[in-house]
């Protein structure tokens, strides 16, 4: 990619967000530009609906441009889990809660219309940004990802800390696993509360630290050699737009507003 | 913690994001003022991984409680100077787009949660440590508040942003009530967290005082 010649380091670990990168579809074939505008637009839409009953549409949208990006329904369900706990931790108090409209008395527990329905706006707005956001970026690699934020000026110094912080977690993860059986090895029961436990995870913590900065500073000198610190400009004709690359951008825009005036003006 | 998509009004997270994006820009200019800023991009990244890999680690709680996870904002602060903030809305961007954690609309107002305690950490242990002897116990209480205060600050935020807009029915005084409680639930884990810090900067003062700012940590080299 680009000029940047430290983005071609090879990974040990195939990145899991590049897992369905490389399909065919509509969506992976829109130009990354345009598809986070496109896609943000959508996103920034569903997070201010304020009427419950504009769920559904919000679902079938979603839906829709899941199918159409043609990513396994498995990935999804993988991906929603984690927002699954969240709303079983935060969400399902609501009913309980707030609200005047009692809906049902069961025993001390009554259960009220508003912290329903807020419940319930509030977990279909999260899955279905969630799922959006998931179609945004697993639809291209990561480096392609960055590289469109940059086209749009998102800063140069923080999207190179992105891809470098990306590399280094990998060999830090496989560094710090290491420390850790050694440490078991050397008989650290990790588990029991003890002043002594805690000191002997800071010393791991710390030794980690002083681990990665100093291999930092050898990384350095390495890329400095390789000529980092050049322009890393993104070359002009790496991101080339079409009419269809507009036409799907202005379809979700338009899908945006629409749902925007439906929740504000109509319900 | 973390607040996911779907809960925060959009005047919050707007504004949330307005305020960090403020923040981020100040701390890169500040970044920028270094002779060769994009010397310190590779540590300031390398760190930012090492941070991101160590807050994943459980620590032993005390009883009824097993293990609970590092918040780490305060050491980021102390160690990464005007690098935190980046290095935390960095660590976010990595969530969002790699782990799907985290949340899209919400960056911004995680990036203050846990930003918030790390700079005024930074300040504080400059001003109060950076000339202290190195085997001076001051210095071990400073790290201890730091650690402490750091995750009762990011819970205040926290509990904040998602009480303070919730339209829950309830009146001004109970919401103020509410967080305050639901901050001291987590007094267990900050004080953990202030012992763990304590310790850090005890063996970090043995082997390399400069990571903790009693150099800058991160200059050109």
């Amino acid at each position: 990619m680009a000029d940047s010649n430290h983005h071609h380091h090879h990974h040990n670990h195939t990145p899991d967000i590049d897992a369905y990168a490389r399909l065919d579809s509509p969506i992976h074939r829109w130009d990354t530009r345009f598809k986070l505008l496109g896609l943000l637009a959508l996103i920034v839409a569903f997070a201010s609906v304020q009427d419950y009953r504009l769920l559904p549409l919000l679902v079938t949208i979603t839906a829709v441009i899941y199918t159409l990006a043609r990513l396994p329904w498995a990935a999804l369900r993988l991906r929603l889990r984690f927002p699954s706990y969240v709303v079983a931790a935060l969400v399902i108090f609501l009913p309980f809660i707030t609200g005047q409209t009692i809906l049902l008395t069961l025993g001390p527990l009554t259960i009220r219309q508003e912290g329903l329905t807020l419940g319930l706006l509030i977990a279909g707005r999260l899955f279905c940004i969630v799922t959006i956001a998931f179609i945004m970026f697993g639809t291209d690699t990561f480096i392609r990802t960055i590289a469109a934020l940059r086209a749009l000026r998102f800063p140069d110094i923080m999207a190179d800390m992105v891809l470098l912080t990306y590399r280094y977690l990998f060999e830090i993860t496989a560094f710090f696993d290491q420390m850790q059986t050694a440490a078991r090895l050397r008989g650290f029961q990790g588990g029991a509360f003890s002043l002594n436990n805690i000191s002997t995870t800071a010393a791991l913590v710390g030794h980690l630290f002083i681990r990665s900065y100093e291999k930092s500073e050898r990384v350095y000198k390495a890329m400095v050699l390789r000529g980092y610190g050049a322009d890393t400009a993104i070359r002009r004709d790496y991101f080339q737009a079409t009419w269809v690359d507009y036409g799907k951008t202005a379809v979700m825009l338009i899908i945006a507003i629409t749902i925007l005036i439906i929740d504000k003006l109509i319900f | 913690m973390h607040i996911p998509d779907g809960i925060l009004p959009t005047v919050v997270w707007t504004g949330a994001y307005v305020a960090s994006g403020a923040i981020t820009a100040y701390s890169l200019r500040q970044i920028n003022k270094q002779e060769d800023p994009r010397a310190a991009v590779p540590k300031a990244a390398m760190m930012t991984a090492a941070f991101f890999v160590a807050s994943s680690i459980f620590v032993p709680m005390p009883p009824p409680m097993t293990s609970a996870h590092l918040i780490l904002a305060g050491t980021m602060g102390v160690m990464l100077g005007w690098y935190a903030f980046p290095a935390i809305v960095i660590g976010l961007i990595l969530q969002a787009i790699v782990f799907g954690h985290g949340g899209i609309t919400t960056l911004g107002a995680n990036a203050l949660i846990m930003g918030t305690p790390a700079l005024i950490m930074s300040a504080l242990f400059q001003r109060l440590v950076a000339k202290r002897p190195p085997d001076d116990k001051f210095t071990l209480i400073v790290a201890f508040l730091g650690g402490f205060a750091g995750v009762i600050l990011a819970a205040a935020i926290y509990y904040s942003f998602i009480i303070g807009t919730l339209p829950a029915d309830i009146n001004r005084a109970a919401e103020i009530n509410a967080t305050i409680i639901l901050c001291l639930s987590h007094l267990p884990v900050a004080i953990v967290e202030g012992l763990f810090t304590a310790a850090l900067v005890r063996y970090l003062r043995r082997t390399r005082p400069d990571l903790i700012g009693l150099t800058p940590a991160i200059s050109p080299s």
